[in-house]
């Protein structure tokens, strides 16, 4: 008798140690399991349209130059920054390529280097404001509002109707151009990715982007030097989505203000289990954020839900993915 | 001990911020090989006095001699070069990484050209090799710290200090957050590490652990020096005294 | 354990989203099975009649641009990217393509782009997973790039109202520089009425409100402005231009324009007819209504609420029907899938302020 007071303490216990590790599960292996559900859904939905290869390639079309700017992003955020100028950015260096490359039929190479000039500059200005002491959210928004400036001030000046016409070989081509039947930015999408994960999980820089996110003191205190990794992180993203920028231009044979799919970086990041406040999160899962709001995106095309439910979906989407961060955050202090 | 080297002094060393005067031109000897304690009531400025001995912080004015040379101390990778380690109050640690991650934050090994690639290998070798010299009880060094106990977590930030070739490691309030078992493990640390010959400078609130554990006791009253007692012929009460603010005669 | 209840919570919100997105769902046939007729033998045709469709159309009363046979060699399906279901003039467009294509007896895909022109590429990606045999946007940003993918695809791309390029030979839609000289005689007829007034002996201006930017919009009040200048004989420094790629909004230079010349009267047509509206209002605001008079382009639902109103200087709008244009690119585009020729959209109807309360109340008030 004596005994099985003590044994009945010990099974609550056990089982409150399961539930926490049941939790713990879901939040680590919710997202693929929230996508095989997904495509599950979609499938059993409107099996004849959503399980075919052309609505898989179309998933992945959806997701190449997105997916690019998400391994930066990924990066970005480990090291703490959030950048929210990405769209604008964008929009920005496509709209100063196509201004160079295709008003002023300038060379290929002359207009990257130009493009790639100006994302340099709106990254060391980010960066340079997040050194004096103002939150990346803050900073990048304000650099966000001054690319989407630039972009407007560069149609005005070239007199174009809130867009420039971008059909100037080779870059038509260079952008259309496809690998054995695959658009080259999905194979492009997926090199990124591994770059990704070298730097951040075999490099010394890679490890300092960790610390800093994780414990921005505890790094300075051991000899990392904050600054530097974040110019040379906010920078390099800047550049990567001027890229993208020019890619999805290149694309759509006009480049815009606002470079529309840019912005869902952070949710996805988010689903996948990267910190809002920096220092973890595996950036190979973010490629699964991605493809599971690319298909999203699709399946509920497919299912001819109205705009403004799917814009509603995509906040809810939103909201979730921050919600999530929020609870393993509280599950990381217990 | 009158026959015990100096091996880290500070002349006159002065830092304000602002207002406040936290370090007024202190002048100390840290002994070699020894546990030197540095006690005072909160706010003296101990905290201040050891960011600028391991070059966190820079001083308004004074200068140190490491070793009986003049020096400057240009930061925390300048002290590290001197052999100068800071285990921080916090510990800076990174709850998200694991502990050999945190054992070699900011001076990770690398391999292949240009010092770029890490070599995990070797430092999971070297992470190993350190915490048994220590004998911390750590049983898997892939684990976050974030789920390691307090004794543990003190153990990674020696461990670190250790990598960096520290000489002289500084432990401030290693064992105020901890339970009497762990303070035991921490106490037993510090012992071991000073077997090895190591120099500690260690800040405590604590007089009986002091006094158990330390071989020098100094003194700091609202940013001034008061004194050095060797622990064999100090008492507690004239200690406590001092943090007081009473200047012995 | 206050996590788990959070998460709880969350799964709760997803599943209802996903139930409403599933109950929001509009039927959509999955008909994959294309049945091509290898052995039929020529057909005899038989051809809808333009009598037929004008009472279909009712009350638009629209004229068909193509004859097109009863029924077709292929049972073709048709997509459109429409721009933004919630503005009225593209919501006409909407509800004439559908009740078109099942006039015609076509399958009808359509996606919405809520008014961001920028989604519409990611919007044709799905669109294009429904087996089309044509697709049409209106896209003045991306129409190119829509059209270079549908042409990727094998099949053709009829925009609206943009157009020509190399990838789309296919013109359909308002054809600007008739819709111009049409909006210009209307306002010369306005113009004449208040000579014979108030505005006797008066300096008279005219303005051209305008996007210099958009090829559609040059052609469109560039026609207006030459038709005006000839019915007046005025000179070049009576004839202004608001051109919105100066950056400047056309408010604050229809007002500019206003105090340099104290003494003039305006007669002003814009592109569109919310370009023309605003400056009216601002002009109003200012206290100089008696010295404008506008004609609009378009004339959907909100222009024709505002010239009931009477406005002084309102004198009329051009309507540019969107239901017949919507209707009539399911004609353009069946003509173009069976190889059979199609007329230009024409534009006819001309609204002032005695026509506007019959005509208010045939399209928008009836049932
Ligand atoms: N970065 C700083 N900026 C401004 N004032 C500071 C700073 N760091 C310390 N101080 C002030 O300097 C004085 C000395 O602080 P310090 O942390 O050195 O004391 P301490 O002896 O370590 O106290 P405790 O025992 O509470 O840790 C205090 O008044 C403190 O408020
Ligand atoms: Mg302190």
């Amino acid at each position: 008798m004596p005994i099985q007071q003590p044994e009945s303490q010990l099974a609550t216990s056990i089982r409150s140690i399961q539930r926490k590790q049941v939790v713990q599960f879901l939040l680590d292996n919710g997202l693929f399991i929230a996508f095989v559900l997904e495509v599950t859904l979609f499938a059993i939905a409107v099996p004849e349209m959503f399980l075919r290869s052309r609505t898989i390639e179309a998933i992945l079309r959806l997701s190449g130059p997105a997916g690019i700017v998400l391994a930066s992003y990924t990066i970005t955020l480990i090291s703490g920054q959030i950048d929210l100028s990405t769209a604008q950015v964008g929009g920005m260096a496509s709209l100063m390529f196509a201004a160079v490359f295709q008003l002023l039929e300038w060379p290929l190479g002359v207009a990257l280097a130009l493009t790639v000039v100006l994302t340099i500059a709106v990254g060391l200005l980010s960066s340079y404001l997040i050194q004096q002491g103002i939150p990346s959210f803050v900073s990048t928004l304000a650099v966000g509002v001054v690319s989407g400036g630039i972009g407007f001030l560069i149609i005005n000046l070239a007199k174009q109707p809130g867009m420039i016409r971008l059909v100037r070989p080779p870059l038509r081509d260079i952008a259309n151009f496809e690998v054995a039947g695959v658009p080259f930015v999905i194979p492009l999408m997926f090199v990124a990715y591994a770059i990704g994960w070298v730097v951040l999980n075999q490099t010394k820089f890679g490890a300092h982007i960790y610390a800093l996110g994780g414990n921005p003191a505890a790094a300075a205190l051991n000899g990392i030097n904050a600054v530097r990794i974040a110019r040379i992180v906010l920078v390099t993203n800047a550049v990567i989505t001027g890229m993208a920028g020019i890619l999805i231009a290149g694309r759509q044979l006009a480049a815009q203000p606002g470079v529309e799919g840019l912005g869902q970086s952070l949710t996805a990041a988010l689903f996948a289990g990267v910190a809002l406040s920096g220092g973890s999160g595996k950036i190979e899962r973010t490629l699964i954020g991605l493809l599971f709001l690319s298909t999203l995106t699709i399946g509920l095309g497919i299912l001819n839900v109205s705009a403004p439910m799917r814009q509603l979906i995509n906040g809810l989407a939103f909201v979730f993915a921050i919600l999530l961060d929020s609870i393993r955050q509280q599950m990381a202090t217990r | 001990m009158a026959s015990d080297e100096v091996i880290l002094e500070t002349t006159e060393v002065d830092k304000s911020f602002g207002a406040v005067h936290a370090v007024r031109s202190v002048s100390w000897k840290v002994y070699r090989g020894r546990v030197n304690a540095l006690v005072g009531d909160n706010g003296a400025g101990k905290s201040t006095l050891i960011k600028l001995i391991s070059g966190a912080l820079q001083p308004n004015s004074g200068g140190f001699r490491v070793h009986g040379e003049e020096t400057r101390i240009g930061g925390p990778a300048g002290a590290f070069n001197l052999g100068i380690a800071a285990v921080y109050q916090d510990l800076a640690l990174v709850e998200n990484r694991d502990v050999v991650m945190n054992m070699f934050l900011g001076s990770e090994l690398t391999r292949g050209p240009g010092a770029i690639f890490l070599d995990h290998k070797g430092m999971l070798q070297q992470a190993h090799n350190v915490l048994d010299d220590i004998h911390a009880r750590i049983p898997n060094v892939r684990e976050m710290v974030r789920n390691l106990s307090g004794g543990q977590r003190q153990a990674v930030a020696v461990g670190r200090a250790l990598i960096r070739g520290g000489e002289i490691i500084i432990m401030d309030e290693p064992t105020a957050a901890l339970g009497v078992e762990q303070t035991q493990e921490v106490l037993q640390l510090i012992d071991t590490l000073r077997g090895q010959g190591k120099t500690i400078i260690l800040i405590s609130h604590n007089i009986q652990q002091v006094f158990e554990i330390a071989d020098y006791i100094s003194v700091m009253f609202h940013g001034e020096m008061l004194g050095t007692r060797s622990r064999d012929e100090a008492t507690e009460a004239e200690v406590v005294a001092m943090i007081m603010g009473k200047r012995s005669p | 354990m206050k996590s788990k209840r959070y998460l709880l919570a969350a799964l709760v919100i997803a599943l209802a989203v996903l139930t409403l997105a599933a109950c929001e769902t509009q039927t959509v046939e999955v008909q994959v099975t294309r049945v091509i007729d290898v052995t039929a033998t020529p057909r005899a045709m038989t051809f809808h009649d333009a009598a037929a469709i004008e009472a279909e159309t009712a009350p638009h009363q629209c004229q068909p641009l193509a004859s097109l046979p009863t029924e077709f060699s292929q049972p073709w399906r048709l997509g459109f990217i429409n721009p933004n279901l919630a503005h009225p003039f593209f919501g006409e467009w909407s509800g004439a393509m559908k009740s078109a294509a099942e006039f015609y007896g076509v399958e009808f895909f359509e996606s919405d782009a809520a008014g961001d022109y920028a989604t519409e590429p990611d919007l044709l990606e799905t669109l294009l997973l429904n087996d089309l045999s044509i697709v049409g946007a209106h896209g003045p940003n991306v129409y190119e790039g829509l059209a270079l993918r549908a042409l990727d695809e094998g099949i053709q791309f009829i925009g609206i109202d943009n157009g020509p390029s190399e990838y789309t030979p296919i013109v359909y839609g308002i054809p600007d520089g008739i819709a111009g000289m049409r909006g210009a005689e209307l306002l010369v007829e306005g113009v004449r009425k208040r000579q014979a007034e108030d505005w006797a002996g008066r300096e008279l201006f005219f303005i051209e409100l305008t996007h210099g930017g958009i090829p559609a919009c040059v052609t469109r009040t560039g026609s207006a402005a030459s038709t005006f200048k000839e019915a007046f004989e005025l000179d070049d420094d009576h004839v202004l231009m608001a051109d919105l790629t100066t950056g400047r909004s056309a408010e604050d230079m229809v007002n500019d324009t206003m105090t340099a010349h104290p003494d003039g009267v305006f007669a002003m047509i814009p592109c569109w007819d919310g370009l023309g509206i605003g400056p009216y209002n601002a002009v109003t605001e200012a206290g100089n209504e008696a010295d404008v008079m506008l004609v609009t382009l378009g004339g959907d639902e909100p222009p024709a609420k505002f010239l009931k109103t009477r406005p002084m200087g309102y004198y009329g709008f051009i309507e540019f029907q969107p239901y017949c244009e919507g209707w009539g690119w399911v004609e353009v585009a069946l003509a173009t899938l069976e190889g059979l020729p199609f007329e230009t959209y024409q534009v006819r109807k001309a609204i002032t302020q005695e026509t506007v309360d019959q005509r208010y109340a045939e399209l928008y008030e009836s049932e």
